[in-house]
């Protein structure tokens, strides 16, 4: 099953590199933007995710999210740092709540949806590690307003995607375009 | 604008890897507010003369939101009041320590992690690509006021395949040899917060 997924991986490389080059420029955006809590993100970076299960099995999304995870601690720096567990156990516990939704509602599930999904699976999660890493008793304080901001922006997010699905040309050459199995 | 010494110019990828690696110990497990300050002006500083930039205002907000996260548990003396809100000893201090914590992993990493790092095998490939691709979004110019899904949409066909024409057999920079400069940078921070550790257990208390 490893060696299947390796060469998955191998036979469409660059256009996972694509979307997770894609994840860490968003990222970057994110990063930038100041913040008063290390895990308060809009989650623009879960776009290309979103996408990725339009068109990649759910093994190569959940490499994609791996590649996201890796990528955006490289790329802001923060893959010793505290930051890092949530953006780990967070992006880990979304992507698997999206690729859950997806394949358990396949057709019956939006965009919005499967991105609602996922945003409360990673706040839940980064709540939880804020209860018992950093915050203490204090978490509790700050869980509704991180929920709240959290499904909003993850409707929004969703519907960029559902957009993005059904607009965009690269995708449909992507859908259409048999990849070299060996170069 | 800071004129960066040589000596950082010299500095490999690795070595800044592995020197974040040895000094993330000692800046963990110290329990001295004062020495875990002076640790992240230490590596604020160190960012600034390797290239790395830093920006106050993200530290502010991120210090003042860790220190009213602390209010809720805390009795003790009140030190001063927002509107409704008490600001306690215990908590002011709670916060300044959990700001501190979290401010200065993320310069500990973002001085050991620098983009040219490249790890080696298939995973480090991947990477890398991911990297390349990155770099040709960051090259985009955005319009917000038109169609954004249309501007990415071109930029994705645009760079699509790209990096396969790129040669990247030779990027390995964990292979790179390292020299003298490299060894002597990577013993004097590691003994700076080492030592400064080692003593703050021994002769001084937690605050």
């Amino acid at each position: 099953m490893m060696k299947k997924l390796m060469q998955s991986v191998f036979d469409k490389r660059e256009t996972l590199a694509l979307l997770s080059g894609c994840c860490v420029f968003l990222s970057m955006i994110e990063y930038i933007i100041p913040k008063p809590l290390p895990f308060l993100r809009l989650g623009i970076a879960n776009i290309p995710i979103l996408i990725s299960l339009e068109i990649f099995s759910p093994a190569l999304t959940f490499v994609l999210v791996l590649l996201k995870i890796a990528g955006q601690g490289i790329i802001t720096g923060t893959v010793f740092s505290y930051i890092f567990l949530f953006s780990f156990f967070g992006s880990i516990a979304g992507g698997i709540a999206m690729i859950l939704s997806k394949k358990i509602f396949n057709k019956h599930i939006s965009m919005i949806g499967i991105s609602v999904t996922g945003a409360l699976a990673s706040n839940i999660v980064q709540l939880y590690i804020a209860r018992h890493v950093i915050f203490g008793e204090s978490a509790l304080i700050i869980a509704p307003p991180v929920l709240i901001a959290g499904t909003v922006t993850s409707i929004l997010i969703g519907m960029f995607a559902q957009s993005f699905i059904s607009k965009s040309k690269w995708l449909s050459m992507v859908r259409n375009k048999k990849e070299p199995e060996n170069d | 604008m800071i004129k960066l010494p040589n000596i950082f110019k010299k500095i490999l990828p690795k070595t800044y890897f592995y020197t974040g690696l040895s000094v993330m110990v000692p800046f963990l497990f110290t329990e001295n507010i004062a020495i875990r300050f002076l640790f992240t002006a230490f590596i604020i500083i160190m960012n600034l003369f390797s290239g790395r930039n830093f920006r106050l205002l993200p530290n502010l907000i991120l210090t003042a939101g860790v220190i009213l996260a602390n209010i809720y548990p805390f009795g003790g003396r009140v030190i001063f009041t927002i509107g409704p809100l008490f600001i306690t000893q215990e908590a002011l201090i709670s916060g300044i320590e959990k700001s501190l914590l979290l401010i200065g992993s993320v310069y500990i990493s973002r001085f050991a992690v620098r983009k040219q790092l490249v790890f080696p095998g298939k995973t480090g490939l991947l990477l890398y690509k991911t990297f390349y691709y990155f770099e040709k979004f960051t090259e985009m110019k955005l319009n917000v006021k038109s169609d954004i899904i249309g501007q990415i949409d071109t930029r994705l066909i645009e760079i699509e395949g790209l990096s396969a024409k790129e040669d990247v057999s030779s990027v390995s920079s964990f292979s790179a040899k390292s020299g003298m400069v490299n060894h002597l940078f990577f013993i004097l921070v590691s003994l700076f917060f080492w030592v400064l550790f080692i003593a703050s257990k021994f002769y001084l208390g937690r605050s």
